[in-house]
């Protein structure tokens, strides 16, 4: 284990951004004051007191709007015609139809992965990459993304065990921990004079060899266990798991319930840009003239286009339904396929919310038997 | 304050047991006590879940302007502070709302809080906020409490409000508020630092602020008066005239286009502005066409049920051409 003192991150920030973007939660200089993730810019003090980013920071890895591939159409054998001849001689319409050009359609697929350093972040948010890299790298011979892939192999997870949970904190609830290492290269530990650290991955071993930490002596090794011990059960316990993917199962017609539970919801898609977990994406093509790139960006369940088919039939047409899917993604649909779940606990969903729904709260009610409510209601 | 809480629970507690609404919409404690949400009471016992207090910032005519998917005839009881009865008078203009489907408890209103600003007084969370009289104690998660005054803490459009007695209500909980004295305009003072800014350097702020947008439409799903819901145009794809690209113009874009489409009906009650996650001024938008709409049409919207919105009508007196 090594010792980094407070009084050297500035310098090992500055080390890192030789090689790499470096990326920490910072406060904006604006009456706001956001805490939120950004480009590391010497003298720029990373903010590790407030807990939580506003957004999580999977728009570094998977990003909200990115371009993947430009095209461009060219025309093959033109008629030489100058177009104000052709304009000018309408009669003679019928000689241009006997031309027919051929399209060649050239695509550049576009693959930027810099090299960069994601620091500050919380083992929830690193355990959210984890949930999405199933998705994107061909997690039981499924879609393989190298876009995705190049920008995770080329970057460097380097987290920082909360120090004061919130009441929204429910990452234990989930197997989780506010020290968990899953997704982590190494593991900062905040104690007294600064971090221990923890190498766990080969990344995270090539970044202790700087010359900026130190062995950690055994006290401050004993001192980081117990900050963790200590963290670990100020973690309020929000739900038990057992069950929950099949009672989803269960209640998934109990309409009138999650119509009780979706009724203050406003549908729009706060929970999901937020969310370290959620990685829904849209396509669309951006055509001027004959040339064009296509883009990929950040969708959600609550949009009404997100289920449309091109009949105009939306199997998803209300409110309830849309607000049912995001739950039942998170704790049924996912865990089905990829064997764990799609939430890492850092309750941004509900505190950022709006009318304040409350993910914890739904996994209760849905997560259970629905009997007693239903006696309740009738 | 408690008082007005009293009367809400009361009012509810008739409508629903002689049967004159199916459920009431008011405002309730959300996950503690320093959250307030707005809840939807089903049954005459549980009135007591309603809360009057100045965390009761949300705009619940929101949730007039589509009804509840299982129950399209149902009646519906619902609380209004004086902003909120601006943009229900709104829908009542565009026959949005069928007067005889509702009941409307009007909640004079002292202005309300900016919960975000006193959460950014503490490094940890805000658990608990408790009001006597003018002054808001907040109580830390790790225990810590400081002591605020409401006046310091209230939203800016709750500072100019001209209209702190609801417009439109079949009841009231509570006497109503003193109205604002002096010559009734409205106070555009937060546009000036932007009004003074050169049209590069507006633009430039402009792009600025609008770069932060993530597009999850939080804004224009809490505006009361922003009703195509699934037919918005900002999100149509055939055709696309906004681009799914989300970077600072066409966010801006996005923007201008509620902005427009909701003049004269919006009475900038600030529920976009409060409901946006990344704290993007958008009242600021809408004040200025408000401000526009005042100074050459003398309109104000959501003031009388009979008026139609000012760009739904044309007179030839209209002084366009002058200005």
């Amino acid at each position: 284990m090594k010792f980094l003192a407070e009084d050297k991150l500035q310098s090992l920030l500055k080390e890192l951004a030789n090689a790499a973007q470096v990326v920490i939660p910072a406060r904006a200089e604006d009456a706001e004051g956001m805490v939120s993730f950004r480009a590391w810019e010497p003298g720029v003090e990373p903010e590790l007191d407030v807990l939580l980013t506003r957004q999580s920071a999977k728009e570094f890895i998977f990003k909200q709007c990115e371009e993947y591939l430009t095209y461009h159409y060219t025309m093959e054998g033109e008629t030489g015609v100058p177009e104000e001849e052709e304009e000018g001689s309408p009669g003679e319409d019928e000689d241009g139809l006997e031309e027919i050009a051929h399209e060649t359609l050239r695509v550049e697929a576009r693959v930027e992965a810099p090299p960069q350093v994601l620091f500050g972040l919380r083992p929830c948010d690193a355990s959210g990459l984890v949930q999405i890299d199933n998705v994107f790298s061909g997690y039981g011979g499924f879609y393989f993304d190298p876009m995705y892939n190049a920008r995770r192999e080329a970057t460097t997870i380097l987290a920082v065990a909360c120090a004061e949970p919130r009441s929204t904190c429910f990452c234990t609830s989930l197997g989780g921990s506010p020290s968990g290492t899953e997704g982590v290269d190494a593991l900062f530990t905040p104690v007294e004079g600064g971090f221990t650290v923890e190498a766990l991955t080969d990344k995270g071993e090539e970044l202790v060899k700087s010359s900026a930490f130190v062995d950690a002596e055994g006290s401050q090794e004993e001192a980081a266990a117990k900050v963790k011990e200590e963290i670990e059960g100020k973690v309020d316990e929000a739900f038990g798991l057992e069950g929950v993917r099949e009672n989803l199962q269960a209640n998934f017609e109990d309409t009138e319930g999650w119509d009780e539970l979706a009724s203050r919801c406003i549908s729009c898609g706060t929970c999901t840009y937020v969310c370290p977990n959620c990685y829904c994406f849209n396509i669309t093509d951006h055509k001027v003239e004959t040339s064009g790139e296509r883009v990929r960006t950040w969708d959600n369940c609550f949009n009404p286009s997100y289920t449309l088919e091109t009949s105009g039939h939306n199997p998803r047409a209300s409110k309830r339904n849309r607000f049912r899917n995001r739950f039942s993604h998170k704790f049924w649909y996912y865990p089905e396929k990829y064997d764990s779940l799609l939430c890492s606990g850092c309750g941004r969903c509900i505190t950022h919310c709006p009318v304040r729904i409350d993910l914890r709260e739904v996994v209760r009610e849905m997560g259970s038997p629905r009997v007693a409510a239903s006696g309740e209601e009738a | 304050m408690s008082e007005r809480q009293a009367e809400i629970r009361e009012l509810a507690k008739a409508a629903l047991s002689e049967g004159r609404v199916d459920y009431f919409i008011g405002w309730g404690t959300g996950y503690d006590n320093s959250q307030i949400v707005p809840v939807f009471v089903r049954d005459a016992g549980e009135v007591d879940e309603l809360v009057w207090n100045p965390l009761a910032q949300h705009n619940l005519s929101v949730y007039l302007k589509r009804k509840m998917p299982e129950s399209p005839d149902a009646k519906i009881g619902v609380c209004v502070k004086g902003c909120d009865s601006r943009t229900l008078v709104s829908l009542l203009q565009e026959e949005l709302v069928d007067p005889e489907q509702i009941y409307v408890v009007g909640v004079p209103c002292d202005g309300v809080i900016n919960r975000r600003a006193v959460e950014k007084e503490f490094s940890g969370e805000v658990v608990d906020i408790l009001f006597d009289g003018g002054r808001v104690t907040a109580t830390s998660r790790d225990g810590e409490s400081k002591e605020f005054s409401r006046e310091d803490l209230l939203f800016d459009h709750c500072r100019s409000c001209r209209y702190p007695n609801p417009l439109y209500q079949d009841d009231s909980a509570g006497d109503p508020v003193p109205e604002p004295e002096g010559e009734a305009g409205p106070i555009w003072e937060s546009l000036e630092e932007f009004e003074a800014l050169s049209t590069d350097q507006k633009s430039a702020r402009l792009e600025e602020v609008f770069s932060t947008c993530i597009r999850c439409f939080a804004c224009i799903h809490v505006c009361p008066v922003c009703y195509c819901w699934d037919q918005c145009v900002c999100r149509s794809r055939k055709p696309e005239l906004v681009s799914q690209k989300v970077e600072a113009k066409e966010n801006l874009m996005f923007q201008m286009i509620h902005m427009f489409h909701v003049a004269g009906r919006c009475p900038s009650c600030g529920a976009c502005d409060r409901a946006c996650p990344v704290e993007i001024p958008l009242y600021l938008l809408h004040r200025k066409m408000n401000q526009e709409l005042h100074d050459m049409l003398g309109f104000e919207a959501g003031v009388d049920v009979e008026a139609k919105p000012a760009l739904q009508t044309f007179d030839v007196e209209d002084p366009f051409g002058e200005h």
